[in-house]
């Protein structure tokens, strides 16, 4: 199994890429990547990388079999792109990983859809990589990029420039 | 107002999230006189053929950067004089709202990211003051006096 863990590059999130760092020993088989941000601990079982450039981000999420990650609407975004399921814990304020409570709401928004499994424990994670991967990314539609936005910005912008 | 290029756009967007969210915006802004910011350098592969600047990120943890940010967005606002903005945040989109309407008398406009499902974000409730249009993109939040509901970008 190939997974591939990103935590986005604002601040470090240790207590996920420390827990897949563990999963990682534990499990040899499998081939683990992690894009870990700056600042965070450096993981001893993954190969990982602070930051990935936006094509390279695109190729492991393409190559992987499940994405592991923050409640990132990037990664989220990126997984339904590449059409891979995703195990997604959010971050929480409380424990300094970020500075307000969206990646907790954006993860109750999601929690139901197919292609995510939001956990809220580190603890969840082995239980929920040794099930069956769900086949398809992420579920974020909400009827797909709505029209009536593009033209209301776009009228918005016609009207300053006087285009 | 006599300051900016008339036809001028700057449209400008951290990373992650904000970034992706602002490339589904494109077709709003085909065929104008667009340039762009980012936070990152790598992130100019996404816009080819277009003028593109990084600045240092901002955030509440990186108070430090503010100084900086705020500096390289000043030098970018008088160097190219948009007529308007355009961002899908964060804060140095708030800062660049707020900059250009003090500088340049810019049009702005903010676009709330879709994370934000519960409530607006923090610097969106900063950028409101300076936004001649400010959005959502959750029906629920929207409000009378702003923020406005168009549509979503999912």
């Amino acid at each position: 199994m190939k997974v591939f863990v990103t935590v986005g590059s604002m601040l470090p999130f240790d207590r996920l890429v420390g827990a897949m760092d563990a999963w990682a020993a534990a499990h040899p088989e499998a081939e683990v990547f992690a894009q870990i941000g700056d600042g965070g601990t450096q993981p001893v079982h993954m190969p990982w990388a602070s930051m990935l450039t936006p094509s390279d981000f695109r190729r492991h999420c393409a190559a992987s079999d499940v994405i592991v990650s923050h409640a990132g609407m990037g990664t989220i975004l990126s997984a339904a792109e590449s059409g891979r399921p995703l195990v997604c814990l959010p971050r929480r304020p409380e424990l300094k990983e970020v500075t307000s409570q969206h990646q907790v709401a954006t993860a109750r928004w999601l929690r139901e859809r197919p292609g995510i499994r939001v956990i809220d424990d580190v603890e969840q994670l082995p239980g929920v990589l040794a099930e069956a991967v769900p086949a398809g990314g992420p579920d974020t539609s909400r009827g797909g990029a709505d029209p009536q936005l593009i033209s209301a910005v776009r009228g918005f912008l016609l009207h300053a420039t006087g285009a | 107002m006599a300051f900016t290029k008339p036809t001028r756009i700057m449209v400008i967007a951290s990373g992650g999230g904000h970034w992706t969210q602002m490339l589904r915006l494109r077709p709003a802004w085909a065929g104008l006189d667009v340039f762009y910011v980012g936070v990152k350098r790598m992130y100019e592969v996404d816009v080819p053929g277009a003028r593109f600047y990084a600045v240092e990120d901002v955030s509440r943890l990186h108070k430090l950067a503010l100084f900086k940010t705020v500096a390289q967005l000043a030098w970018i606002l008088l160097k190219e004089r948009p007529r308007a903005i355009v961002t899908t945040g964060s804060a140095p989109g708030m800062l660049a709202l707020r900059l250009g309407k003090a500088l340049l008398g810019c049009r702005t406009l903010w676009l709330d990211s879709v994370a934000n499902v519960e409530e607006m974000s923090l610097s969106g409730r900063k950028a409101a003051a300076h936004a001649d249009l400010l959005l959502t993109q959750w029906p629920h939040l929207a409000k009378d006096e702003g923020p406005h509901y168009k549509g979503a970008l999912l």
